[in-house]
């Protein structure tokens, strides 16, 4: 009797569950210890960061002949998929690996929309303040001035794939430009893709 | 037989009234709260806290409180109808589809929770991109005008294979040929002549409205290449529209084809209320029986036309022009949606009119009891989001450091407003009927 139960059980799963395909990468095994979504989640920043990281290093457009660094600043990383995302997700390991590569620094005091961090300017405006020793505020001209801009954007394409699934691919743009000349000197891109059940959005 | 009353007695007990009084008084009652524009919130907020069509309330106080220019509230309140399509409506598996549709079978659609009209998709993340420029949100913006096209995309894949699924569905039930009786469909299309012909339909089932203001954004967003991508669409879509054709050739303008630093500004008119559902009644020829002609009173929904407001508003003697015509909108998905709404009314009926009969066969009360029910039952779904606008057009202005002037149609001065001359802005302006006029928060473009 209890082998009809758990059967009919069985049976009763696999219907009401269906074939509507899990979602799972394009080309790459699942990794087991984390499910798939359709979705861009930690490991598709981790692989769009990766391959951004090895290509603009290998790429020589951070190494400097006189043994300085150049400073970059963030430029606008653009979200242009359906999901709300934290662009920095994917910005902070690259600023990360770059710092570590020893071959460029990263300016807080700029950015695209305004300082990161603020306490830069604001310690400034301190100045003449007889609260305070002049002597220990940032004095004029020396905050480095970037020689490099990285902005990027993340882009989005879904297009339905056989009768029931839809295929998710995003586009992680990467640009480093040269502040001086306006010029880009390297540019990295990263594609990841998935497929799945097409019942619903993927947001 | 008993177990006919049990189970209609069970269905009855556990769908609650709506059954028999249908939609229509609550639907009323919203309407007394817009027509205040008093701010009044409360109405909506306990049908959603009641999870009672939360989609339908949470849409409409989306509406409400937008137009109170709350923009934050009305994002709240959408995302809450979103979350629902997202969890319900879309993965709607085929085993609740079943059930909903037994029980409706038995008793009538309003039962079933509202699960919206793709268009209702599709306006629902636009106006959540218009909240959010009026928040200064632009990159929850960008979101959200993706998804109302990607709502769009996938609205095309339903209407062209979904759809035809679940008509096919039908076809298996045993009463499929009687319903489909010619004689009985022409009495029941001889309703919708008017309604179902002579309008603009728009190719796949597209809102134009939502591309061109998709694009309106990216522009302002600086994202020429998109926007052009997107006015391109909708040129495609009305090759013969000025204000589409003008902002066309502006964006190669901006793009750098030819020289153009000039900030404009963009006067985006909503107008009017839209087309509303209404039930109406009519007697149509059922063959149930050999040799006998059965005549049943069936009530479906059909659609109505409410006012415009001002036919246009004008700046400079520049008249607004449409981009899209929101009745047209509903129109198409409702005559797209309508064989299957008259099919089920008309299964409904069947089975009803089949039960009467073996009621009447064992008793006459049986019988009486059985004609009461079908005649308390019979009520049609005309559920739907009723404060979108009739149409939604478009006007653009030089800014040229001179306040703007908007005018109405007959000249007289509805709003004069002085705008930031560095960037361009999108004014935003709404009148559901004359006299009743919102000018929305003034979003600037990005510097």
């Amino acid at each position: 009797m209890k082998i009809v139960l758990v059967s009919l059980i069985a049976i009763g799963a696999l219907v009401f569950t269906g074939c509507t395909s899990k979602p799972h990468y394009v080309g790459v095994k699942n990794s087991k210890d984390m499910p798939t979504t359709m979705s861009i989640d930690r490991r598709d920043f981790e692989k769009a960061a990766n391959e951004a990281i090895k290509d603009l290093l290998d790429s020589g457009a951070l190494d400097r002949q006189d043994g300085e660094k150049y400073v970059v600043a963030m430029g606008r990383m653009v979200n242009d998929t359906t999901q709300k995302i934290d662009t920095d997700m994917l910005i902070k390991k690259i600023r990360i690996a770059m710092l570590k590569s020893g071959k460029a620094v990263v300016t807080t005091a700029v950015k695209a929309g305004g300082a990161e961090d603020e306490m830069t300017h604001e310690v400034r405006k301190l100045r003449e303040n007889s609260e305070f020793k002049q002597s220990t505020i940032a004095k004029k001209g020396t905050i480095y001035a970037p020689d490099m801009s990285l902005s990027g954007k993340i882009m989005q394409r879904i297009i339905k794939a056989g009768k029931k699934d839809q295929l998710v691919e995003y586009y992680f743009h990467l640009t480093l430009t040269q502040i001086e000349t306006g010029l880009a000197i390297w540019e990295g891109e990263s594609i990841v893709g998935k497929v799945g059940s097409n019942d619903s959005v993927i947001w | 037989m008993n177990r006919f009353y049990i189970l209609i007695f069970l269905i009855f007990f556990l769908s609650g009234c709506t059954a028999i009084t249908g939609h229509g008084e609550l639907l009323n009652s919203f309407e007394k709260t817009v027509e205040k524009s008093s701010c009044d919130y409360s109405f909506v907020e306990k049908r959603v806290e009641k999870k009672d069509d939360i989609i339908l309330w949470a849409s409409q106080g989306g509406i409400l409180s937008r137009d109170c220019f709350d923009y934050k509230k009305s994002n709240y309140m959408f995302d809450q109808a979103e979350n629902i399509y997202k969890s319900d409506v879309d993965l709607q598996s085929n085993f609740s589809k079943t059930r909903s549709k037994t029980s409706s079978i038995l008793i009538n659609k309003n039962i079933n929770e509202y699960t919206g009209n793709e268009y209702e998709k599709i306006m629902l993340n636009t106006y959540k991109g218009l909240n959010s420029m009026a928040l200064n949100d632009f990159e929850d913006a960008r979101v959200e005008f993706n998804r109302a096209l990607d709502r769009q995309r996938r609205a095309k894949e339903y209407f062209q294979k979904d759809i035809i699924k679940a008509q096919n569905r039908s076809k298996e039930d045993k009463n499929y040929q009687k319903a489909q009786n010619k004689q009985t469909q022409k009495a029941i299309y001889d309703n919708y002549e008017d309604i179902f012909s002579g309008f603009e339909e728009y190719s796949d089932f597209v809102n134009p409205y939502a591309t061109y203001i998709s694009s309106l954004f990216f522009l302002l967003d600086k994202d020429f290449s998109k926007s052009r991508d997107l006015l391109k669409e909708s040129l495609a879509m009305q090759p013969t529209n000025k204000q589409i054709k003008k902002d066309f050739e502006l964006l190669d303008e901006l793009m750098g084809y030819s020289k153009n630093d000039k900030n404009y500004a963009w006067i985006i008119y909503e107008n009017g209320q839209s087309m509303v559902k209404k039930e109406i009644s009519m007697s149509i020829p059922l063959f149930l029986f050999t040799n006998d002609l059965y005549y049943t009173t069936l009530a479906l929904p059909t659609l109505y036309e409410r006012d415009s407001s001002y036919e246009y508003i004008q700046v400079e003697n520049q008249k607004s022009v449409i981009i899209a015509n929101m009745d047209s909108v509903i129109k198409a998905e409702f005559k797209k949606r309508f064989p299957q709404i008259a099919l089920e009314a008309t299964l409904n009926s069947i089975v009803k009119t089949y039960l009467q009969y073996e009621l009447n066969q064992q008793s006459p009360i049986g019988g009486f009891l059985g004609a009461f029910y079908q005649g308390l039952t019979n009520k049609a779904d005309i559920r739907s989001w009723t404060t979108l606008p009739k149409n939604f057009q478009s006007l653009r202005v030089e800014l040229n450091h001179e306040p703007i002037i908007i005018k109405d149609d007959k000249n007289r001065v509805i709003s004069t407003l002085l705008v930031d001359n560095n960037t361009h802005v999108l004014i935003y302006i709404k009148s559901s009927s004359r006299g009743n006029v919102k000018v929305h928060k003034i979003i600037k473009g990005r510097r």
